[in-house]
């Protein structure tokens, strides 16, 4: 090895430590505190590779799958059951297309751990289409609410969970109880019509 | 066969144009049923992540990625040609190497324990500065122009009588309004990364691509694998965006097509986040200083810029052609200039050049509004005259009427800086023309009629959500199949079957021809 600079890997964009770091983890600290914490964190780092055989309740059937201490709900759904419905768009839940319902709250699922979610009721946006169609869904259709698609699944759990809790929502209220997920082809206008009409109980209207 | 020959309907009696229709892809899309490039899931597939590099502008001088090939899970390891020690590197988060692994736990571990070594070089970023580019002599230039109502005598020297022109019409201007505009880069951030899943069927690829041009990356996989454009197959019924920034095959969708062949497996590779934010695609800069000539009425006399910008590391700022955009003043002096940056090469962007020119130079007309204070859309309307432009001024009058009355605007407007203020967020109401030089154009799908009444349509086109399936489907089952309740199906990007493909440009979209 050689030059000035060796073995600078810290702005890669795919290191997990980093990420964690930013994730709020350790919010916290003060940034003396933090490159301390992260010192110790480098000295003390093993990686545990070893894979645990878990079972998951997810969209209301037992799954068992295989996975490391380090695997996020995101990936075990995408990679191991083939639920591609939530989207890895940001790693940090920034964009909300991951958004899943776990034990009937709006969660990030690249912010979760597979390990911790044993024994908790999982529902992926797949839950929410087969043979009955949830109404979130229908009004997304009537109302054009998707353009490239990428992040809507997102969205549709979104909308569902939070009229879940709130079924009377008003369109301000349905505005800020959405703001944790983005679109760039900017579909919010109509995912917020959609919405609406949930709520009115006009969902082909 | 015989040639039918079909006449579209008058607009009262049209049964698909002009009508309401659900999105055909709708359902797929909100039940997350539809599979884009990033669910594709193949079996016994790796998948890989790349090590970007840290620094704006370095030399690669060591490299060691026997760490990483001891990772447990961790395949292979690929070094981009472009990233041999000793090579340099342009801008920061080029891909260098690239870990292949069983899931992305290990991938993510595998890049972690790359050891690279660089020699870090100057940088140039700052694209608004003219001054320090012109100083590092990382400016070319852009072209100009010059036009005058009055011509310059035979004994004139053109660029002194220009400037005695362009000073004497600024000085008898009922109006004078000096500013400076600009618009910074901003990246296309498609929420689907660029990147692939592909698959080796014997000497055949098969490559499921994020691409808006299904019907023009087989040649770059082509070229770049030494096979035959044949025997590459490349699919996207789905795209998560792609804003012109998703037409080439990419170098790394080839390194993944290079590890599937050194593996034996298929390979999932797709940008991370950040790497898509620096590698994905962004829209060059624009800076722009004028001085602007109006007389009484608010008619544009005189125009004077000079604009600069970067396109990345090849340079490129918005084309002097357009300045000023769509308007188009009897005297005029238009003057840009090129900076290299040490960022990769700008995409396209819906219109290059286009959205960039219009903040601009019409910002300068709105503020002629405001300085006369005068209503933006009548100043609008009273320069429309003065145009060049594909649409002519009978037209945009038409449509700026059509626009200002479905947005209220007469009840809206407001003088310049009075508008309602809430906090730290100050209203405010804006016009602007466009132009650009698409058009319909002829393309061909396939169509399969079945005996039980099913039809299904093949085209090369790729629907970036702009309902491309949707009318595809309407009009092509129109002529012939609308009682039919039998399965109707239709993918948008098939290359097979496009004897005259498109790729999805925005001026390509569908329309009625």
């Amino acid at each position: 090895m050689t030059g000035k600079d060796p073995g600078s890997n810290a702005r890669s964009g795919v290191n997990r430590r980093a990420f964690l770091k930013g994730s709020g983890a350790v919010a916290a600290a003060t940034a003396l505190h933090q490159a301390e914490l992260a010192k110790a964190q480098d000295e003390a780092a093993v990686v545990v590779r070893e894979s645990t055989t878990i079972k998951l309740d997810v969209n209301g059937a037992e799954h068992t799958v295989k996975v490391e201490p380090r695997d996020t709900l995101l990936e075990t759904l995408r990679y191991q059951l083939d639920l591609t419905g939530a989207k890895p768009v940001s790693l940090d839940g920034s964009s909300g297309a991951c958004t899943v319902l776990v034990d009937g709250k709006p969660m990030m699922a690249s912010l979760l751990l597979a390990v911790a979610c044993q024994g908790k009721r999982i529902e992926t946006v797949e839950s929410l289409g087969g043979d009955k169609v949830d109404p979130v869904v229908r009004a997304f259709v009537t109302h054009d609410a998707e353009q490239c698609g990428f992040c809507t699944p997102g969205f549709v759990v979104a909308v569902r969970a939070f009229l879940n809790k709130n079924p009377k929502a008003t369109i301000d209220e349905i505005r800020a109880g959405l703001n944790g997920n983005i679109c760039r082809c900017g579909t919010y206008a109509n995912v917020i019509q959609a919405a609406v009409a949930v709520v009115k109980g006009d969902v082909n209207g | 066969m015989a040639e039918v020959q079909y006449t579209w309907p008058a607009s009262d009696q049209a049964r698909l144009i002009g009508k309401r229709h659900q999105r055909l892809d709708g359902l797929v899309k909100a039940t997350g049923a539809a599979k884009y490039t990033y669910d594709i899931n193949l079996p016994k597939q790796l998948i890989v992540l790349a090590l970007g590099c840290p620094h704006a502008h370095c030399r690669i001088t060591g490299l060691d990625t026997s760490a990483a090939l001891k990772v447990a899970g961790v395949v292979h390891v690929h070094v981009f040609p472009h990233a041999e020690v000793g090579k340099e590197i342009n801008w920061e988060g080029e891909l260098l190497v690239a870990v292949a692994a069983e899931t992305e736990g290990a991938a993510m571990e595998g890049v972690d324990k790359l050891r690279l070594a660089y020699e870090v070089l100057p940088a140039f970023l700052d694209d608004e500065n003219l001054q320090a580019a012109t100083d590092a002599k990382l400016t070319s230039p852009g072209g100009g122009r010059a036009e005058t109502e009055n011509e310059p005598g035979d004994d004139d020297d053109e660029d002194e009588f220009i400037e005695k022109e362009i000073e004497r019409l600024l000085k008898e201007s009922a109006y004078v309004v000096e500013g400076y505009y600009g618009a910074d880069v901003i990246t296309h951030c498609c929420l689907e990364p660029h990147g692939v899943t592909v698959a080796w069927e014997g000497a055949k690829l098969k490559a499921y691509l994020s691409t808006q041009n299904v019907s023009g990356t087989d040649e770059g996989f082509a070229a770049a694998l030494q096979i035959g454009p044949e025997d590459v197959e490349v699919i996207c019924q789905y795209i998560g965006g792609g804003f012109g920034s998703k037409f080439a095959a990419d170098y790394w969708s080839i390194a993944a097509a290079q590890i599937s062949k050194a593996t034996g497996r298929p390979v999932k590779f797709m940008l991370s986040r950040e790497q898509e934010l620096k590698l994905g695609g962004h829209r060059p800069s624009g800076y722009l200083k004028v001085r602007l000539g109006a007389d009484k009425d608010g008619v544009v006399q005189v125009w004077d810029s000079t604009h600069w910008g970067s396109g990345g590391f090849s340079g490129g700022a918005v084309s002097q052609t357009i300045i000023p955009y769509v308007f188009r003043p009897k005297n005029l002096r238009v003057n840009s200039t090129n900076i290299r940056t040490n960022v990769p090469q700008a995409r396209a962007w819906r219109a290059p050049g286009h959205p960039q020119a219009c903040a601009m130079s019409q910002t300068a007309y709105d503020d002629l509004a405001a300085k006369m204070g005068a209503d933006s859309l009548e100043v609008f309307r009273k320069n429309i005259p003065n145009i060049a432009s594909q649409q002519t001024p009978e037209v945009y009058l038409a449509e700026l009427e059509i626009a200002a009355k479905l947005m209220d605007w007469k009840a809206k407007w407001h003088p310049h800086g009075k508008g309602p203020v809430n906090g730290s967020v100050v209203e405010g109401l804006g016009v602007s023309l466009h132009t650009w030089g698409g058009a319909g154009h002829a393309s061909n799908c396939t169509l399969k009629i079945f005996p039980t009444g099913g039809v299904e349509t093949f085209c090369g086109t790729q629907d970036l959500g702009t309902g491309t399936r949707t009318v595809k489907r309407s009009d092509s089952t129109s002529p012939t199949c609308r009682s039919t309740s039998a399965r109707r199906s239709c993918r948008s990007a098939d290359p097979r079957a496009a004897v005259q493909p498109w790729a999805a440009f925005p001026n390509r979209t569908v329309g009625r021809r």
